[in-house]
């Protein structure tokens, strides 16, 4: 051993051994993890498709105004009555034809443009939602899962207690209270969505906390602000973005279920859920089943390509996890 | 190496020949139960009564086995945890216990290099931010400047520059210790504890990491506290060793004094277990086989912590416990906690002791007699316990 130690001096040269070999191809950028999980994203067809549907469908709610354009009919804008009406003097919307490419609504408006629109307050709800409760979750699960102690109980006793609320129940208060708004919705979206990514940035905390490389950077003096959120925070980044893109469907049929409750956003604002609820209203579905049927297979597509989607994004960043299907 | 680096450390800055002054230091982790109110029902016995000097300029290495303490002293000087008793003097000045606020400056001075090359760097963050890190959490280099000095730093370590913008799962074990290195070296400190810096890598690779610090040391004048359980590659490093057993040192000496005449019987026993590379030495060598395991911290022996296990141990040392002193015939630097100490040309292999010690084989069989009447006594059950 000694004479081992003697005899390979001059350390500070890299053998080539220890290095690996790596011949030298001008500048090296190393791969990150989430990279490395993205190029395996990009491999999974499934997902891939339902990136493409997914993007699709925020073309349709970004062009909504454009589709509004094109078809010549505002989205708040009824045709009751004439050659060109979207219902019929009975007062039943009318079916597909060449002037209502999807037919019209029970207040006599195009129902595409109708559905474009809808899918604005979807995906807002859903996407920019979610990825509040994401972020004040985050924020929250990380403090709680680092001090520990009387804050970690605290901070769990909350999320408790919000887990265990009737949510629609609350909501339906809520806008007793207040009117029923696109901000209600979001209100609550974010306040009972922030509670699971709270416990999964806790969790994950927990056992990142005990890594040798926190206690590396509190031996250099690193504050617990830096330990959290540079140190920490990028170990926690997989689950939390599985979880994200696994929570906006379900965002998206609970702005869906609001609106169909009343409690949503307000008409003339276009909602899918809205829709929804006015094709149930007297039976007219049974009348007109293209009513109904348009946004349900708008609302079916959407939160299937999101949750396809959630599920590549989980086997790219764990490619050890089994593949089952989200929720 | 150690006249060249004592001289520069010393002219440098002038002051005492101790850098790391431990005194009485202890460590006790409580052991807590109840569901509300938590009492506190034992404590585990991490670290006691540890005092050590370390000189400026020097290395001292402290070996023992898993479990003795090691990595916690080292993690106590570093302020990791807060000590239960005793004081750590710092240059001077004394930093037991400092608030974070009041610590940082020595955080500075003090860095840390640790066993796990795995583990201790972040598999999220890239190298180059990983070694600078130190530099931005004291808030010494910015931008380009801390680039520049990271990629220099790489090379004083023998990494490749090019790789700043690498993930540590892309390099070597070797290369990561190296980064570990890079990172503890950045804010010149005074003083690297080296937690078990090799034990992780393979032999060719730890010859390599313990020559880069070796040159560090020549080069910066560093003072190092090194901690292994490899006797070979602490003697090679060490100018002075201390030998920990159950939180307590058993024996400090300086390195050749400590390994031609160790005092300790422990000691003793663990320079009987180095592998030595002559084969005929090694044929004509009598092994001290220790018997038991080493006793639970949270329960210590009476008296001196190792008669359990002790070949010499003898009846008082289980009513009395040895401190740190010379024995008679040693130079005042060679300091034994032992109330029996080993006499050179002593053969301990054949000792034995003059107090009943608890034997591990009887428990064995103790435990099977005890399993078997078990087994005669309630047939239908599987005394084993396992349900498949």
């Amino acid at each position: 051993m000694t004479e081992t130690l003697s005899d390979a001096g001059g350390a500070p040269l890299p053998d080539t051994h220890d290095m690996g070999g790596a011949p030298l191809v001008g500048e090296i950028a190393g791969r990150s993890p989430t990279r490395l999980a993205l190029s395996r994203l990009r491999h999974d067809r499934v997902a891939m498709i339902s990136g493409v549907v997914i993007v699709l469908l925020v073309l349709l709610a970004i062009c909504a105004p454009l589709v509004a354009h094109l078809t010549g009919h505002g989205d708040t804008e009824s045709f009751r009555h004439g050659s060109g009406a979207a219902l019929s003097p009975e007062n039943i919307p009318v079916g597909p034809n060449h002037n209502f490419l999807l037919g019209g609504d029970d207040q006599g408006r195009d129902l595409l443009v109708r559905l474009a629109y809808g899918a604005r307050v979807s995906l807002a709800v859903g996407v920019l939602g979610t990825l509040a409760s994401l972020v004040i979750g985050t924020v929250v699960g990380i403090i709680a899962g680092f001090y520990g102690g009387w804050v970690d109980t605290f901070i769990s006793r909350i999320v408790d207690i919000f887990l265990s609320y009737p949510i629609i129940l609350f909501a339906e208060a809520l806008a007793a209270v207040f009117q029923p708004s696109l901000t209600l919705v979001f209100v609550v979206v974010i306040i009972f969505g922030w509670t699971v990514f709270a416990r999964i940035a806790r969790g994950q905390v927990l056992s990142v906390r005990e890594r040798e490389f926190v206690e590396a950077s509190r031996a250099l003096g690193a504050r617990g602000f830096r330990i959290m959120f540079i140190d920490m925070l990028p170990n926690l980044v997989a689950p939390l973005i599985v979880y994200y893109t696994l929570t906006i469907p379900v965002n998206i049929v609970f702005e869906a279920t609001l609106s169909f409750l009343g409690i949503g956003v307000k008409p003339p604002t276009a909602s899918w859920g809205q829709t929804l609820s006015a094709a149930q209203v007297g039976g007219l579905y049974l009348v007109r089943p293209t009513f109904l049927i348009f946004p349900m297979i708008l609302l079916f597509i959407t939160t299937l390509s999101f949750n396809l989607f959630g599920d590549g994004v989980r086997d790219a960043f764990d490619p050890r996890a089994a593949r089952t299907m989200a929720k | 190496m150690t006249v060249t680096a004592t001289e520069s450390a010393s002219a440098s800055t002038g002051k005492g020949e101790v850098l790391l002054d431990l005194q009485h230091v202890s460590k006790y982790f409580p052991i807590r139960a109840g569901v509300l109110v938590q009492r506190e029902v034992g404590r585990v016995q991490a670290v006691t009564d540890v005092s050590l000097q370390v000189r400026r300029g020097h290395t001292l290495g402290l070996v023992g086995e898993s479990g003795c303490g090691k990595s916690t002293l080292a993690r106590l000087i570093a302020g990791l945890y807060p000590i239960t008793e005793g004081t750590i003097t710092f240059d001077g000045e004394d930093i037991t216990n400092l608030s974070n606020r009041r610590m940082r400056p020595y955080r500075r001075r003090i860095q840390m290099i640790f066993q796990d090359p795995y583990g201790s760097l972040n598999p999220r963050r890239r190298v180059g931010a990983i070694i600078g890190d130190p530099f931005s959490i004291h808030g010494v280099a910015g931008g380009d400047e801390r680039r520049r000095e990271v990629q220099h730093l790489m090379e004083v370590v023998g990494l490749n520059p090019e790789h700043y913008n690498r993930f540590p799962a892309e390099f070597s074990g070797g290369q990561r210790q190296r980064i570990g290195v890079a990172r503890a070296l950045a804010l010149k400190p005074d003083l690297i504890i080296c937690d078990e810096p090799v034990s992780a890598l393979d032999v060719s690779i730890q010859a390599q990491v313990v020559n880069l610090l070796e040159d560090l040391q020549d080069e910066f004048g560093l003072t190092y506290m090194f901690i292994a359980h490899d006797l070979s590659v602490v003697r090679h490093v060490s100018d002075d060793v201390a030998v920990m057993y159950l939180g307590r040192i058993a024996e400090v000496a300086p390195a050749d004094q400590l390994y031609d005449h160790p005092r300790h019987p422990y000691t003793a026993a663990l320079l009987s277990a180095v592998p030595v590379p002559d084969p005929d030495v090694a044929g004509s060598r009598e092994r001290v086989i220790l018997v038991g395991d080493v006793p639970s911290p949270i329960n210590p022996p009476t008296g001196c912590f190792f008669h359990p296990r002790c070949p010499k141990a003898a009846p008082d040392c289980v009513e009395i416990r040895p401190e740190l002193a010379t024995t008679a015939g040693d130079p005042a630097t060679h300091l034994t906690a032992c109330l029996h100490p080993v006499v050179d040309g002593e053969d301990i292999a054949h000792a034995t002791p003059s107090i009943d010690q608890p034997d591990a084989t009887a428990d064995v069989a103790e435990a099977l007699a005890q399993l078997a009447d078990d087994a005669s006594s309630s047939p239908g059950q599987d005394v084993l316990g396992g349900s498949p």
